[in-house]
């Protein structure tokens, strides 16, 4: 009898070799490396590939191991990378994650609480400006995060536009700043006082912030368990966000569809007076554009519109504490060389290297200082990092920040009619101020 | 041959990996649409709380999913009803022989092979306020409108998917008029019939089983479509383009609610059962007995 190949066995080892093929695929390179994620650095690729390969060659000059460097592009993918991490308890030893990402991270618990040895094996709180460590945890007991980069955001104005109307100084309180972008505003030669970028994803919100703070309302209470988007002083935010375009017609009428880099684009091609809630990270752009060496930067104005000094309560907020911060993962077995890497990017020379490469100011006092003596032209910057304002560190944050753009997103069409119902954004804020409430409480439980 | 022949362990490997890729993710999916899992039980999502059907009447109430699935239905029909023609005059162009038909053919497939991320950027610098169709909208004396927000978005998502997807209706129904045989063309020529009546009775009745396929195939991707109006107008969408993969999108990725966004996901999968079900009884790919075994 003829024999008959047995192929079952052979199709099933054959499944067999492809999975574990695809298995060994998603291990590290070397078990013994740190696993590293990062930001992508879009604007300077090149530049970030030296500098991840220099820091990867002095990690292994001090320790002997060596670094393997993930990135992501978006904060979609960061996420993503840190709860498959979480879930697998695999994945990165440490994290660069956004500040305002940070409390997203710590209420899947991703993180680990860093200890007062942690702090001291770093070289200490005391080297950090003090404002940057306002995104480190939820209060100074409980920190699961080190600074590693602050990104201000601050005012840009045309020094040159400045000059020919006659205005010798940046803004410093919002009556003074619709004063001035009326001065500069001309539709007729396309020329606008400001612009807001409406249709982003994060200048509405931190506008919305700001305007509320500065008049004392807070957008979520201090203890973390009340959502207060429906109060008077978040719907006078809104109101007076809307309102530069729609009331005082400073802002070009474009600006209704537009996202922060067409909005900085204008501006870079002298069509606007002033732009606001930019960060250190502008400068190369600027430097190639039609403003080149006629323009300056200044602290977003702090005291709110109608009023010449803030209400009782209210908070001198022109930035919120922004940047990147370091992580160790919740899960990691190598947290000594998770430290070991994080004093190294701490570090006096590490900190202006990154700044001076990539735009962010630094973390620590000392390098921040150092970039702001070098570079006068940051020096509002170093200002606006120290009197940074922490948003409220609650993994709900993501949930505010999604319910704020909704309601100036479907706000949009009224805008672009040149208006805008304040009944509408009554309603819409509510149901944002629903749906935080809903991630405070599931928080709580 | 008998049925007790057939080598059927021959689909364990294709079967292990079916269930691996599509069983263990569904069976996944499944669990969660009826746990409370969130970023805030993420670490122990295995000890999730069990909320039963919550998340499915949270989904059909107050999280919106009414509005997504009106929105869906209304808006993958329409893409469907207008991109239909469109492919079917485009198939019939191409059909016969003539000068250049290669060439036409290729350009036809055009918007099909770009990749759906750069035609939503292309159409996204285009619809701009000051972008090619406002100018060009003008420039034939007609009024300039706001494409990227508002109540015209659903009507533009409807018009750039119909741009991008047409050609896939045109491939096959291409592919369906390749299958008519030459001689059928030449006798109802002998019979002198139009060439309406032609299209009318030879054409269209042998179209039948890959046009149904084409627009069945076409209405469940413009409902799953998720790249197009994610890439287009952004997140948090208009409310008039926050169709259902953009609702689950968010309530998954940016709330981190994931056991609400599978819940949504499953309801979602179950309305796009319900054509894929009758397309495959019509075909007879299920719920016929195989009684020529």
């Amino acid at each position: 009898m003829r024999r008959r190949l047995s192929l079952g066995p052979v199709a099933l080892g054959l499944v067999a070799l492809v999975l574990a093929a695809g298995v060994t695929g998603c291990a590290n390179e070397d078990d013994d490396d740190l696993y590293v994620l990062v930001g992508t650095i879009a604007q300077y690729p090149a530049e970030q590939r030296v500098w991840l390969d220099r820091i990867a060659a002095k990690f292994r000059q001090r320790t002997g191991k060596g670094i393997t460097f993930d990135t992501y592009a978006s904060s979609a993918e960061e996420q993503t990378k840190l709860q498959t991490s979480v879930i697998t308890g695999t994945g990165p030893d440490v994290y660069q994650v956004g500040t305002t990402f940070t409390p997203a991270g710590d209420a899947a618990r991703g993180f680990q609480v860093l200890d007062e040895a942690d702090w001291r094996r770093i070289g200490g709180r005391e080297q950090f400006i003090p404002a940057a460590l306002g995104m480190s945890g939820p209060d100074a007991s409980r920190q699961v995060a080190v600074p590693m980069s602050t990104r201000p955001y601050g005012l840009v104005y045309n020094t040159a536009k400045f000059r020919a109307a006659g205005i010798s100084a940046p803004p410093r309180t919002w009556d003074e700043f619709v004063e001035i972008a009326k001065r500069l505003t001309d539709p007729g030669a396309g020329a606008y006082g400001t612009a807001v970028a409406y249709a982003d994803s994060y200048d509405p919100w931190k506008y919305v912030w700001m305007f509320a703070l500065q008049n004392g309302g807070h957008l979520i209470s201090a203890d973390l368990k009340q959502a207060r988007l429906d109060t008077p002083q978040t719907h006078a935010a809104v109101g007076a966000l809307f309102e530069l375009l729609t009331k005082h017609r400073v802002v070009d009428p474009d600006a209704v569809t537009w996202k922060a880099p067409e909005a900085l684009a204008a501006f870079g091609r002298g069509e606007l007076g002033m732009l606001g809630m930019v960060a250190p990270t502008v400068v190369p752009s600027l430097e190639k554009s039609a403003v080149k060496g006629s323009y300056a930067f200044a602290p977003m104005p702090l005291i709110p519109f109608g009023a010449t000094e803030r209400p009782p309560g209210g908070v001198a907020a022109g930035s919120i504490t922004s940047g990147f911060n370091l992580a160790i993962s919740s899960t990691t077995k190598k947290k000594d060389l998770a430290l070991e890497l994080i004093q190294l990017l701490v570090s006096p020379e590490e900190q202006k290297r990154y700044a001076e490469t990539f735009g962010d100011l630094p973390a620590t006092t000392r390098a921040a200082e150092e970039v702001a003596a070098s570079r006068p032209l940051l020096a509002p910057f170093l200002a606006a990092e120290r009197a940074s304002v922490p948003t409220a560190f609650t993994g709900a944050w993501s949930d505010l920040q999604l319910a704020l753009t909704n309601v100036v997103t479907q706000s949009l069409p009224a805008l672009a009619s040149g208006g805008y119902d304040p009944v509408a954004v009554r309603g819409l804020l509510t149901e944002a101020n629903r749906k935080v409430q809903s991630s405070l409480d599931r928080q709580r439980r | 041959m008998g049925r007790e022949r057939r080598p059927l362990w021959l689909m364990l490997p294709g079967g292990i990996l079916l269930l691996l890729v599509v069983g263990v993710p569904f069976a996944l999916a499944a669990w969660m649409g009826f746990s409370g899992l969130d970023q805030y039980s993420l670490r122990e999502w295995l000890q999730a709380p069990w909320v039963g059907l919550a998340n499915f009447v949270e989904a059909l109430g107050s999280a919106g999913m009414p509005h997504a699935l009106w929105l869906s239905v209304s808006f993958s029909l329409l893409t469907t009803v207008f991109a239909a023609p469109i492919g079917i005059v485009a198939a019939l162009t191409v059909n016969g022989r003539m000068r250049g038909r290669a060439l036409v053919r290729s350009i036809y497939l055009v918007p099909y092979v770009i990749p759906q991320f750069v035609t939503a950027m292309l159409w996204r610098v285009m619809l701009q306020p000051d972008g090619a169709v406002n100018r060009a909208l003008e420039s034939l004396g007609l009024p300039a409108g706001q494409w990227l927000i508002g109540p015209n978005t659903f009507w533009t998502l409807v018009f750039v998917d119909v741009w991008a997807s047409w050609a896939f209706i045109y491939m096959l129904t291409l592919a369906g008029l390749q299958t008519i045989p030459a001689e059928q063309y030449e006798a109802a020529d002998m019979d002198g019939v139009t060439w309406w009546q032609k299209i009318r009775y030879v054409v269209l009745p042998q179209l039948r089983g890959p046009l149904s396929l084409a627009l069945l195939l076409s209405t469940l991707h413009h409902f799953n479509n998720f790249t197009l109006p994610f890439v287009l107008f952004g997140t948090p969408a208009p409310e008039a383009v926050s169709v259902l993969p953009i609702a689950i999108y968010q309530i998954s990725f940016q709330v981190f609610r994931f056991g609400l966004g599978a819940a949504m996901s499953i309801l979602s999968l179950v309305v796009v059962a319900v054509p894929a079900v009758l397309y495959l009884r019509s075909v007879g790919l299920i719920g016929r007995r195989d009684h020529e075994a």
